[in-house]
């Protein structure tokens, strides 16, 4: 379910947040499903929990899970609408930027290839994905 | 919380700790990093209660720690020279941590024991220099203290150690709320281990941060324009370095990146490209605003 | 308690110090056995005095004592293992105390398992022993090692290496004693360290370690209750100075000289100090004052240059070696412009409703009597005036009878003092004290303590049966004749018998004379020597021809002849028969008879004499023959003796009794030798002679030869 690439220059910080949303984006864990302890992935990962505990912190600041206390941390119902609407806004930041690039004459076939690409990569990515 | 408040130590002439203030929060696992000399040692001697300061002050929890028994007995520290009694087996030094460790578990001691696989009965004296380090490690965190001190401890272990000793200090961290502070010579090692991070150069702290905020505060930024430019285009912005190969430019920033590369974007670019920084990295970055050459400061990199 | 002391790094302490402390123990448990046993198997006969016993375990002492502290202490010269200690959570009083009683009992346990071995030993080979007052040595040596231990840490805690170690603990060991002896012995009047003198700091008795004793005074007293109790507190005061720097010190002073410039100072300023000493102290003189003054700057900058291994610190301190000139001056000269402190009290007459009297002996024998005369209550004004006058003279140090008097005052209260008193002064008071009964009649008392017997040449069981007679027999003389028999306590002539004694923490000593003074004693005693040895003496007088022919290289035959008896014989202690030797072979330097030929064969002449006694002298020794029968070279008047002699019987008459010892020694291994028998042997007996004719010639043949012999 996590992985986190310890040697990659992406702080392990932004790499959970990422790894949470994508969790999340792709069903893993349902709504009102429980996100594991800090224990839990501190001792699988052998990561420094502070560092977990800011992440899960941030993610519930931004309102994808709310903790129960004694219970643990819960994906909040609404938190794959408010994925959605971010990828929303990014895909409305691809409008325009599409809109930018038609304007300067780049042909659409260029546009889909670069799109394409992208959808490959991330297919392989997934593949990659254990758990 | 361990309060360092303006401390100076100095040892005949030399002052190996200058008014250097800084605060560890507890839960904190705190790096330190320095060349030899830099005063790491010393600062945590001082929180240890083996020194007593010269000037200003180091508190744990409000208290002074020198000749304090209670407050010790919840601090452990594994120095960078190691000691043990003379001709003392594993055995003979837990009897010893025991008796004046209130809070040692033999339970624990028994269980690292075999995590670590060293031999309770022979002499410390014939094990390898990795071994003594286990061996200072296994007899440290028995003694289920608040807070761990770690002098270059890691720097002597191998890999696998590494790692096993991380997630017991992690279990601690999480289990009693321990804190720890930990030096090395390898920046790769603490920012696997820390959340905090502190340079220490001749006796004072040149930065200190998150090590989250330390890897997000500088990032590299590769961005090309189709009409010429130079780094006048980017005065708007919290530049470091700048470097421009044909209409390619490399920029060192610093700031919120979500909000450069939005700003950037307005600007056109043909390229734009976000590429962090590794830790080392942005130490030489850092350390290179602030006037301060990266040799001189990190000796002796061990990875 | 939990915070001062640490039951289990106590432990730990104990058991890092087993190699040393057990070593140490065990040598010295060895040593003592040794010690009683060379002294048991001696000829001395006696009861050792405290200052013989206190040599071995003293020196013990001061190997472990210095020892064992630097040991355990060791780990505050080296950074990793300071900071270790310091780390761990035990406070620094925990630290100190937990150490400091380790090394006690360590040294505790060497204390008293060697002195407790001589003790055993005494005991179990009968030697005679003062066990009171070894007890009283022991617990002397308990305070000492208190006091070493106290000094040394304290050196340990405000240096931080082997060698500042050390030398502080030197310093603080022996730099004020040193300064007080060098004070008194200045000041020649001497009243620095009279007995009576409250400021008695100067006796070694007062902190033992301090100047092996001899340096001021020989007296050391090992029963001073003051003295123990000061040295006692002394001790405690060096432990709490020490736990107090201990505290304070600095656990980064691992591998420094010293704490503070000011310590480093006083440890460099007072290294040095007693070679500047020594030309006055011991030299008397002030010729060899600059050879020494400049040794001592050297060891001065030396100190320095090995302490802080730094040449400029070194530099730096040579100015305040002035500091050390100085001090020597001021101990050097101050001293001798006082005429000595007295601080007696005067005593008043007066005032004395009675005194009791006791003889100080340190150790010494003293008279039975003087032991027991402290029990009579003196009321005699004279006596008290006497003290009175005592009191008042400013005494020197010269010839001193030391006294300890118990005064009781009208007014119901009591003092004790110390009194010294001269020659004159002490008869004196004999005199005046012979006045009184008691005390008359306690001079003719029989010792009454622990008593032991010797008597040479006695075995154990006759000495018994010699001494249970001497005593019955002592009970029945006069008074006048008990006390003079008492009164030459030191009789050294022999026949005797001695008893050595203890009562309390005193030691007497008789040699009772075995004459007819004691007949039935005497009586008991010739019997003895017949039993044991008369017969034998018999044949060695007629054996007489026999010995003058042995092939040995060197033979003699002694006769020791001992007597009482109407024809009033010297008393001969020994006189050699002495053989002469025949040389075997001509001296190949012919004596020519002397010749005139002319100055110019003088020389030749000369060197031909001293070639010819040069050669007489090297065989003299050594070539040599008998000839059958009994050689010409022997005085046919000594053959007369033996004849005398060997016509003479056994016998115990008191009244007239000649005790002869034969003491016939020969060394070779000559063929003739071997045939004669034993190479040594000697023999007693006690004989009346034959005839009256016998004793008249005897007497004259001795007086013929009185020049011959070695009387007593």
């Amino acid at each position: 379910m996590f992985n986190i690439d310890k040697m990659s220059r992406t702080p392990l910080y932004e790499q959970l947040i990422e790894q949470f949303e994508s969790c999340i984006l792709s069903g893993d864990i349902g709504e009102d499903g429980k996100l594991p302890s800090v224990r839990y992935l501190s001792q699988h990962l052998n990561i420094n929990p502070n560092t977990l505990q800011r992440a899960y912190t941030e993610i519930e600041r931004r309102g994808l899970c709310y903790s129960v206390p004694g219970n643990g941390r819960f994906i909040s119902p609404d938190a794959l609408k408010k994925l959605r609407e971010q990828s929303l806004s990014q895909t409305a930041e691809l409008e325009a930027l599409v809109t930018s690039l038609r304007q300067k004459g780049v042909p659409m076939n260029s546009v889909l290839e670069v799109v394409k690409r992208a959808y490959d990569v991330s297919d392989n990515m997934e593949r990659k994905e254990d758990l | 919380m361990i309060t360092v408040n303006n401390v100076t130590k100095q040892f005949g002439s030399f002052k190996a700790l200058d008014s250097m203030s800084c605060k560890i929060p507890k839960g904190c696992i705190y790096g330190m990093v320095g060349s030899n000399g830099a005063g790491k040692s010393t600062l945590m001697r001082l929180i240890t209660g083996i020194y007593k300061p010269d000037g200003g002050s180091v508190e744990v929890e409000g208290e002074a720690v020198y000749d304090n028994t209670t407050m010790k007995n919840r601090i452990v520290f594994v120095p960078d020279e190691l000691y043990f009694l003379p001709g003392a087996t594993l055995n003979r030094m837990s009897k010893l941590y025991s008796s004046v460790y209130e809070r040692f578990s033999y339970d624990r001691y028994k269980e690292l024991l075999g995590v670590f696989k060293l031999n309770p009965n022979s002499a410390i004296s014939t094990f390898s220099k990795g071994m003594k380090r286990q061996a200072a490690t296994i007899l440290a965190l028995s003694c289920n203290a608040d807070y761990i001190l770690f002098d270059e401890t890691f720097d002597g272990l191998d890999p696998v150690m590494r790692n096993l000793v991380r997630s017991m200090l992690y279990n601690d961290v999480m289990e009693r709320n321990a804190t720890a502070v930990i030096t090395s010579h390898s920046l790769r090692e603490l920012e696997d281990t820390c959340d905090q991070l502190a340079l220490l150069h001749k006796g004072g702290i040149v930065f200190e941060n998150e090590i989250n905020d330390l890897k997000t505060s500088l990032y590299k930024i590769q961005v090309a324009f189709d009409k010429p430019y130079d780094r006048s285009m980017f005065n708007d912005f919290d530049i470091l370095s700048f470097t421009k190969q044909g209409s390619v430019s490399s920029i060192i920033a610093r700031g919120n990146a979500e909000e450069t590369t939005s700003r950037l974007k307005t600007m056109n670019p043909v390229l734009l490209e976000i590429v962090p920084l590794s830790l080392e990295e942005i130490f030489v970055f850092e350390m290179d605003a602030l006037g301060y050459e990266f040799s001189d400061v990190l000796k002796e990199e061990v990875l | 308690m939990k915070r001062v002391f640490s039951k289990s790094f106590f432990h730990e302490v104990f058991r890092q110090l087993t190699v040393p402390g057990a070593v140490s123990g065990g040598v010295f448990v060895l040593f003592s056995i040794l010690i009683a046993i060379i002294r048991i198997t001696s000829a001395e006969f006696g009861i050792p005095s405290a200052l013989e016993l206190s040599i071995a375990p003293i020196i013990y002492i001061y190997i472990a004592g210095f020892m064992l502290p630097i040991m355990a202490f060791g780990w505050l010269n080296k950074r990793s293992k300071s900071d270790f200690y310091h780390s761990i959570p035990l406070s620094r009083t925990q630290l100190y105390t937990s150490t400091v009683l380790a090394i006690f009992v360590w040294m505790c346990i060497g204390i008293l398992a060697g002195t407790g071995v001589r003790a055993l030993t005494a005991l179990v080979m009968n030697e005679p022993f003062n066990y009171l007052m070894y007890g009283c040595v022991i617990v002397n040596m308990l305070i000492a090692a208190l006091e070493i231990i106290g000094a040394v840490s304290l050196a340990c805690a405000v240096t931080g290496t082997w060698f500042s170690n050390m030398s502080a603990a030197l310093v603080i060991l022996f730099i004020p004693r040193l300064i007080f002896a060098a004070i008194s012995v200045m000041n020649e009047s001497g009243t620095l360290f009279l007995r009576s003198n409250q400021i008695l700091l100067v006796d070694p008795s007062y902190n033992l370690i301090a100047m092996p004793y001899g340096l001021v005074s020989m007296r050391v007293s090992f029963t001073n209750v003051w003295a123990m109790l000061y040295t006692f507190a002394y001790s405690i005061v060096l432990l709490l100075l020490g736990k107090l720097a201990f505290k304070r010190r600095k656990s980064e002073l691992a591998g420094n000289a010293s704490s503070s410039w000011l310590v480093q100072t006083v440890i460099r300023t007072f290294v040095c100090f007693p070679i500047l000493l020594i030309p006055i102290l011991l030299i008397r003189g002030f010729e060899p004052l600059l050879f020494f003054g400049v040794l001592s700057f050297v060891i001065y900058c030396m100190y320095e240059l090995i302490s802080t291994k730094s040449a400029t610190k070194m530099l730096k301190a040579m100015p305040l070696f002035i500091v050390d000139i100085v001090l020597a001056g001021l101990v050097l000269i101050v001293p001798k412009t006082y005429d000595g402190i007295n601080i007696r009290q005067p005593i008043d007459a007066s005032n004395i409703a009675s005194v009791r009297i006791k003889p100080i002996s340190d150790g010494d024998y003293i008279k039975y009597a003087d032991i027991k005369t402290y029990d009579i209550v003196i009321t005699d004004y004279d006596v008290f005036e006497l003290f009175e006058k005592a009191s008042e003279s400013k005494a020197n140090d010269n010839a001193f009878y030391d006294y300890e008097i118990e005064l009781s005052y009208k007014d119901g209260s009591k003092s004790v003092k110390q009194m010294e008193l001269t020659i004159e002064e002490s008869m004196q008071l004999e005199s005046l004290l012979m006045r009184n009964k008691s005390f008359s009649e306690a001079q003719a008392g029989y010792p009454g303590g622990r008593n032991y017997y010797h008597c040479k040449g006695m075995s154990a069981e006759q000495t018994n049966m010699l001494a249970r007679t001497l005593e019955k027999e002592f009970a029945e003389l006069s008074t006048k004749e008990r006390a003079s028999l008492l009164d030459g306590s030191w009789y050294t002539g022999e026949p005797s018998i001695t008893l050595v004694g203890c009562v309390g923490i005193d030691n007497y000593h008789y040699n009772f004379p075995l004459d007819n003074s004691l007949p039935k004693t005497l009586e008991m005693y010739l019997g003895f020597i017949n039993d044991n040895e008369g017969e034998k003496a018999l044949k060695l007088i007629d054996s007489f021809e026999d010995w003058t022919k042995r092939e040995d290289e060197s033979v003699s035959y002694t006769l020791e002849l001992k007597g009482e008896g109407e024809g009033s014989f010297v008393r001969i202690s020994s006189w050699d028969l002495i053989f002469k030797r025949v040389k075997v072979t001509e001296n190949p330097v012919a004596e020519t008879p002397y010749v005139d030929e002319g100055e110019s064969n003088y020389i030749d002449e000369q060197n031909r004499d001293w070639e010819y006694d040069e050669y007489n002298e090297y065989y003299s020794d050594t070539e040599y023959v008998y000839e059958a029968g009994i050689p010409a070279e022997v005085n046919p008047e000594y053959c007369e003796i033996i004849s005398i002699l060997s016509r003479a019987s056994l016998s115990t008459d008191v009244n007239n009794y000649l005790i002869v010892t034969i003491d016939a020694n020969g060394i070779g291994d000559g063929e003739l030798t071997r045939a004669y028998g034993a190479n040594y042997t000697r023999a007693t007996a006690s004989v009346k002679l034959a005839s009256d004719e016998d004793y008249a010639r005897l007497n004259e043949l001795i007086r013929k030869y009185e020049y011959d012999c070695e009387k007593f």
